[in-house]
């Protein structure tokens, strides 16, 4: 298959759907504030007449509020693009803080090697049995006992953040250390070190680009789980707060009026979410077909 | 072999008092339990003599001793929220817990693993693909979203079965069970399809990917060469070795599956573990996490032993060292 | 049990997106009765193809699309891979390349041995386990009953190469393939497996089928052999006669760059300038030419055809006579 805006060949075509998806989704989260139909935060904007209103095309409907209202009369719609906006954010921003804090620690280990190393693996080995959502909840209690409300709160969104990157970092450093020990055994790498190179420079410049493409794979595949790890603490009540929602905490508020029969409140938030992951995912696997066949689909 | 398992043993009780000592510095320097038994109005002799009582003056390292020796006799603190012992608390919830996550696991591995065989041997069926679609939807889909359309769908719409909590359930000793009553196996139902879901289709995957990668392997090659029929070929050779990694994978992830059941317990009210540890972080009671702190490096422990000696007992490569030429 | 081979006209090719790309084309061998023939060309000439096709083991997306085998009277449209199956491990056994990643490492060498005759021949417990035992010492291994008991990685590579073998030779087959068999080991131990290999068709008369890039252990073991190149056979002939005076180009050309003792120490190894084309790059015409000192503008324009002579054939527009003097 020819490249495709600059993609590798033989990405099939799933993958390029999925990747399409995926673009969709960052657009309509990026320009949400324009495309809302109605300023979900503005308190003053809401009229509680319109509380509770089904999606336009049943019965009870309005046209103006498609996918229908919650409780208070916020719509929807509005909510779901800020919401994904929340949720894509946290998500790419816990992944590439995991990528960062990883990819350096398994340079380091690599090129090191030593006490350095053995420690670090040892790390990585341990951590890999907790889960991220665990660890946020820990955090979320700590956090709760020792700081007061405000604070708290402000410091939602870098502890779900810090959590995720915690409960990630992992397989980034174990195929950075892999890149960098392969490297190191090659003849260019010691004849730098004899040009007095330092080490961060051959690390950057040689290693970087041969371990992108196994990066590039754990990074995509990360994102889903990200994703869901975040709108999963979100519907806990646990990390991000209430005054902006993401579409973990939608659901959470849409779920108390399923039972008597409200659904769009917890369906439309919730399928936003899923697509966008099955999108995520299929990339991600995608990706990994081409850019790195010899990984498998190991998602956390 | 027995020495690797002594030392792996020794390393789980390493981990354990390193956990325990987290677990007691989050009972005692977070949170003030002083105030909590006596309230905010107490005068300073009486926090004097209540510190004293509590055995709080003394050295950080003897507190952890007395700690640990609480522990073990099982006296686990008083949860601030509720008021009772966490020893009582946890009798109560365990029960639950283990029942939930257990025919969870037990969905999982039956389902998993003959879908995960079944579409790595027929890869071009339309039954593969829609298994492998429905897996990677699976994987896809947060797990309080799967729990809240299963209510939608057979509790508020259909009412078929129970939208929260155990049903009947019958006490046998100190367990309570759920398995013995038609209310108590309906109200099971639900949550552990739910919680079930992300991990069958994990599992799924991880067989079907091992034994694809084990189908293309040198030694399956002679096995196809010397003429051994596909039923040998597929299930004697390729299967044993494919399920080898599995184990490590699998086990590993029942780390996952502690999660979600506090995702699960939440979604359907079950009195479990889970929700008791939810309620502990909201509520800010400091006994109950660190007891449930202390439950989940025990059962981290506990499996990654396990993992640790099912490859000892079933790769002979791991047993023995090379018997020379 | 000793039976003549017939392999005629196979073809195998390989389905990319604007059609087949041919890897094996009309290669035809006669294997006599107890005979060994070699096979030789270089990496990716299709040797191991040949091999496999002749056990319908070839693997998806290369296909067979003709060729017919004759074993002991038998014939097979080799088109039909199932159809091969029956010959597997009972008429050909076929012995692979690497002996470290070839024994299923869950399993002792006891319950290789003795499921593989289990599948062939109607030998049940005590009596499967004797035939094993015997088996492990016709392949030379010291202490069998130890051997039965360990598991491959406990083994060194010659050894779980003889135990290899004895897999191969279970059920008594008229034509063993050994792919390249002693390519994975050291220089002694490939000599050891060689006289092993020497042994057992001198025994029970089986013929061999000695795919390698190695003319020196062809030298030893064959009786005739054929070289293959780019995915057709150039030369077959009596193995004397092609060590001594090779007719086509690039047996010369191969003959002449192995190394050889006694040579002047300033005489440069001669070795072959350019390399062989892959599948789907074959030019017009003698696949080898560019590389060939005799080519032509008939060699660069026909594909010469096969002119058999007796127990020899060549395929060249300018075959050697007599082969020229060797350096």
């Amino acid at each position: 298959m020819r490249p495709w805006l600059g993609l590798p060949e033989g990405t099939r075509r799933g993958t390029r759907i999925a990747l399409a998806v995926c673009l969709g989704y960052v657009l309509l989260a990026a320009f949400a504030r324009w495309l809302a139909p109605h300023p979900v935060f503005d308190l003053r904007s809401l009229d509680l007449l319109n509380a509770s209103l089904p999606p336009a095309w049943e019965a009870d409907g309005q046209r103006g509020f498609l996918l229908g209202t919650d409780e208070q009369g916020r719509d929807v719609l509005s909510g779901v693009l800020f919401g994904l906006r929340l949720s894509l954010l946290v998500g790419v921003g816990a992944v590439l803080v995991a990528m960062v804090l990883g990819v350096a620690a398994g340079l380091v280990s690599g090129y090191r090697g030593g006490w350095l190393d053995a420690l670090l693996m040892r790390a990585a080995d341990a951590q890999l049995t907790f889960p991220a959502i665990l660890v946020a909840l820990l955090l979320d209690g700590v956090a709760r006992t020792l700081l007061p409300r405000s604070v708290h709160e402000t410091l939602g969104v870098p502890v779900v953040i810090g959590a995720i990157a915690l409960a990630q970092w992992v397989p980034f450093a174990r195929a950075a250390r892999v890149g960098t020990l392969v490297e190191r055994e090659k003849g260019y790498v010691q004849a730098a070190q004899v040009m007095a190179r330092p080490g961060w420079a051959i690390a950057l410049s040689h290693v970087l680009p041969n371990v992108m493409g196994p990066i590039l794979v754990i990074a995509t595949i990360g994102l889903g789980n990200a994703i869901l790890t975040e709108a999963t603490l979100s519907f806990l009540g646990v990390g991000i707060p209430p005054t902006s929602p993401s579409l973990g905490t939608l659901v959470r508020n849409g779920s108390a009026y399923l039972p008597s029969g409200a659904w769009w409140m917890v369906v439309f938030p919730g399928l936003a979410l899923a697509g966008l992951v099955l999108a995520v995912n299929v990339a991600g696997d995608g990706l990994r077909d081409v850019l790195d066949p010899k990984q498998r689909s190991t998602v956390p | 072999m027995i020495a690797g398992l002594l030392t792996r043993l020794l390393q789980g009780v390493g981990v354990m008092l390193v956990v325990g000592l987290l677990a007691f510095a989050v009972s005692t320097k977070l949170g003030d339990p002083v105030n909590n038994m006596l309230g905010p109005n107490a005068t300073i002799e009486e926090r004097e003599a209540m510190t004293h009582e509590l055995g709080l003056d003394q050295p950080f390292l003897l507190q952890y001793w007395r700690y640990l020796g609480r522990v073990l006799h099982g006296r686990l603190g008083v949860s601030y929220r509720l008021g009772i012992p966490v020893e009582e608390l946890l009798a109560e919830r365990l029960p639950a817990s283990v029942e939930l996550s257990g025919v969870a696991m037990l969905l999982t591995l039956l389902l998993g693993v003959p879908l995960g065989i079944y579409t790595a041997l027929h890869r071009r069926s339309v039954l593969s693909k829609l298994v492998l679609g429905a897996s990677l939807t699976g994987l896809s889909l947060p797990t309080f979203l799967v729990g809240l359309l299963l209510i939608f769908f057979f509790s508020v719409q259909l009412r078929w079965l129970p939208s929260s909590g155990r049903g009947q359930v019958v006490a046998i000793g100190p367990w309570t069970t759920g398995l013995l009553t038609l209310s108590g196996l309906r109200s099971l139902l639900l949550p552990s399809i739910t919680l079930a879901l992300f991990s069958l289709a994990l599992l799924l995957r991880l067989v079907r990917g091992e034994l694809l990668d084990v189908l293309h392997s040198d030694h399956i090659r002679f096995a196809r060469a010397r003429g051994l029929p596909d039923r040998a070929i597929h299930f004697r050779h390729a299967l044993k070795n494919a399920l080898l990694p599995v184990i490590t994978v699998a086990a590993l992830q029942l780390g996952n599956l502690l999660a979600f059941a506090v995702v699960t317990e939440t979604v359907f009210q079950w009195p479990g573990m889970g929700l008791l540890f939810l309620q502990a972080v909201q509520f800010a009671d400091v006994p109950v996490i660190s007891t449930y702190l202390l439950l989940a490096a025990v059962t981290f422990v506990l499996i990654n032993l396990a993992v640790d000696v099912s490859y000892r007992v079933l790769d002979p490569r791991v047993r023995s060292s090379r018997a020379g030429s | 049990m000793s039976a003549p081979v017939e392999l005629e006209g196979l073809q195998i090719s390989l389905a990319r997106d604007g059609g087949e790309v041919p890897l094996v084309e009309d290669v035809s061998l006669r294997i006599g009765a107890g005979q060994v023939m070699g096979l030789v060309g270089e990496s990716g000439a299709g040797k191991s193809l040949t091999a496999a096709a002749l056990i319908g083991l070839v693997a998806s997306p290369c296909r067979t699309r003709a060729g017919r085998l004759a074993v002991a009277g038998r014939e097979l449209s080799l088109a039909d891979p199932e159809a091969l199956r029956p010959l597997r491990g009972r008429a050909i056994g076929f012995i692979p390349q690497d002996p470290f990643t070839s024994l299923d490492p869950l399993f002792t060498v006891g319950d290789l041995l003795t499921e593989t005759l289990r599948t062939h021949l109607p030998l049940t417990g005590a009596a499967a386990r004797a035939r094993a035992l015997e088996l492990l010492s016709d392949v030379g291994l010291p202490s069998p009953e130890v051997r039965f008991e360990q598991y491959p990685h406990q083994l060194s590579g010659g050894m779980r190469q003889r135990v290899a073998i004895a897999l191969a030779i279970c059920a008594g087959p008229a034509l063993i393939i050994a792919d390249e068999c002693t390519t994975a080991l050291d220089v002694s131990t490939q000599a050891q497996i060689v006289s092993l290999l020497a042994g057992l068709v001198e025994r029970d008369g089986t013929s061999v089928l000695l795919i390698t890039h190695d003319l020196g252990v062809v030298a030893e073991l064959a009786s005739s052999v054929a070289i293959m190149y780019a995915g057709r056979i150039v030369e077959r002939a009596p193995v004397e006669q092609l060590l001594r005076t090779p007719r086509h180009p690039y047996a010369r050309a191969l003959l002449d760059a192995v190394p050889r003792v006694g040579r002047t120490r300033t005489a440069v190894l001669p070795a072959i300038p350019g390399t062989m084309p892959r599948p789907g790059a074959v030019p017009p015409g003698c696949a080898f030419h560019p590389r060939c000192p005799r080519a032509s503008d008939r060699c660069r324009a026909d594909r010469p055809p096969i002119e058999s002579a007796g127990a020899s054939e060549v395929s060249c527009w300018h075959p050697l006579e007599d082969g020229a003097a060797r350096a």
